[in-house]
């Protein structure tokens, strides 16, 4: 079986005059197979946000590659670029930010299937499917972003995520604003989603590590930048042989 | 131990429509209450109600909030102004975000603390140096010295509880005070709460959605929603054997690390 996602020597530093550089990502490695869960804890600083926005493209990496369902996207541009964007999606952590406030969650949930050359019926009906899947009734896609709640609003973000069926979903922080029955919820959406579109993989970033957990098939330990520990959840939080992962785990309470 | 803070079946509402309803409790010398409860269940109007902090469209519409027997509701600013730092204390989410990022932190609670008393320099200086030292920071005189951005998200928040506790109040309230750090920076700043609860026997107001906080920390705890009182009771009793099918679900939720 081949990696949905791979990345190799995945390295940014960020220069900036007149101060020491900053290695935000030092040499990551790691891949991530068709149906698995993979979590991503640290500090604040630790460098997963920027791992992510490597992995998205969204930030030119320093040095390495990154590889989706096997083709080399490091150095994609344009039509190319967006066609591996099909192929992948983001949840981020404030829900309503990531929506336009001033147009409807139904068009910020259509507009990528309009993109994919969906019909104005097409799209409306898919829409009204996705919501449904998603724990929201059709009529949702009529509201704003301030009219709903934030785990709402979240659920309306998977839908858009979800809408043109993407092999690797990036959860970056996307139930950190959320109290902590909301989060459940979430949680629960995101685990049946993935029992229902085989083969959806998942990288899922978090510096909640009792959540982690609970959702995820493998996890990676981020410090300073670097991959310090990794392995399944239980073994890593029972038996941590890195001194930064005990630290972490201790401070748990 | 004596009662210092009660709340006697407290209403409060904003523009006429009520975010907290009939809520009553009470905060002995020393106690640490833990309130909780999702966004929007009121926990935070109930302790900005005590500091005078509602603004104006909030007001206590029924009940009282007693400190030491004397009610904090309705207070002229002139009164307030006695009781607001000298009696009561606080601390927010962001400590640093209400310092000012162009002065230094020994500046800043020097201007602070002149709003409540002639104080001198070396006075002030000698009573900082003391109290810093007492909370555990290794290096008073660099904190001091320092600009607030060039510290840490936690040692704010620890420069934050300082300053609150700088007149030794009798009640600290703290609004969700580590729910923007990381677990390890959380359990530092957990600890000088403790401190400060154990060199000064105050009575802490912990606010949080963080239920671990709230298990590590808390005599009692009160559970909110809708802007009503769920549960009251022990730390023990609430978190391990809940009564209402609310708490019930809100421990249920809360994820646990599977040590064993």
């Amino acid at each position: 079986m081949e990696a949905v996602l791979a990345v190799e020597g995945l390295t940014k530093i960020f220069k900036t005059k007149g101060r020491a550089d900053t290695v935000a990502v030092d040499h990551v490695s790691f891949s991530l197979m068709p149906g698995e869960c993979l979590g991503i804890i640290g500090e604040s600083g630790s460098g997963k946000t920027t791992l992510v926005n490597m992995v998205t493209r969204l930030l030119a990496p320093t040095e390495g590659c990154i590889f989706l369902d096997g083709q080399e996207i490091t150095g994609l541009k344009g039509r190319e670029l967006r066609e591996a964007w099909r192929r992948m999606q983001m949840v981020f952590q404030s829900p309503a930010e990531s929506f336009d406030p001033r147009r409807t969650l139904g068009d910020g949930i259509g507009e990528s299937l309009r993109n994919a050359g969906a019909g104005r019926e097409e799209t409306k009906r898919e829409t009204a499917r996705l919501l449904k899947a998603c724990g929201l009734t059709p009529e949702y896609a009529g509201r704003y972003p301030h009219e709903v709640s934030g785990g709402q609003c979240q659920r309306a973000a998977i839908a858009r995520a979800l809408a043109i069926k993407p092999k690797l979903l990036i959860c970056d922080e996307a139930t950190s604003s959320l109290d902590v029955t909301v989060q459940q919820e979430i949680i629960e959406l995101l685990g049946r989603l993935r029992r229902k579109q085989d083969g959806l993989a998942i990288l899922f970033i978090s510096h909640d590590i009792a959540l982690v957990q609970q959702f995820c098939d493998r996890v990676l330990v981020m410090y300073r930048g670097r991959i310090v520990e990794q392995g399944k959840p239980d073994d890593v939080i029972r038996d941590p042989q890195d001194p930064y992962t005990k630290k972490l785990i201790e401070s748990i309470l | 131990m004596a009662e210092i803070l009660s709340y006697e079946h407290v209403t409060i509402a904003y523009n006429g429509v009520p975010a907290v309803k009939d809520v009553s409790f009470s905060v002995n010398e020393g106690e640490i209450l833990g309130i909780v409860g999702e966004s929007g269940s009121g926990k935070s109007t109930l302790i900005r109600a005590a500091m005078g902090l509602l603004g104006d469209r909030g007001l206590v519409t029924r009940g009282d909030i007693l400190l030491e027997g004397r009610s904090l509701v309705d207070m002229s600013p002139r009164e307030r102004r006695l009781v607001n730092g000298k009696k009561l204390g606080m601390i927010f989410q962001y400590a640093g975000s209400s310092f000012c990022p162009i002065r230094t932190v020994e500046a800043q609670l020097f201007e602070s603390v002149r709003a409540h008393e002639a104080v001198s320099r070396e006075a002030f200086r000698r009573r900082a140096d003391e109290l810093l030292g007492k909370l555990g920071f290794a290096n008073p005189e660099r904190i001091l010295n320092s600009y607030p951005f060039e510290l840490s998200g936690g040692m704010q928040q620890r420069i934050g509880i300082a300053a609150a506790m700088y007149f030794e109040p009798g009640v600290l309230f703290a609004d969700e005070p580590t729910s923007a750090l990381d677990v390890s920076v959380q359990k530092q700043v957990l600890e000088e709460m403790l401190k400060v609860r154990r060199e000064f026997g105050t009575a802490i107001v912990l606010v949080t959605h963080n239920i671990g906080v709230v298990g590590a920390m808390a005599d009692n705890v009160l559970v909110m929603k809708d802007g009503e009182t769920v549960e009251y009771g022990s730390r023990e009793q609430v978190l391990l054997r809940p009564e209402q099918a609310y708490t019930k679900r809100l421990m249920a939720a809360v994820p646990r690390l599977g040590r064993a």
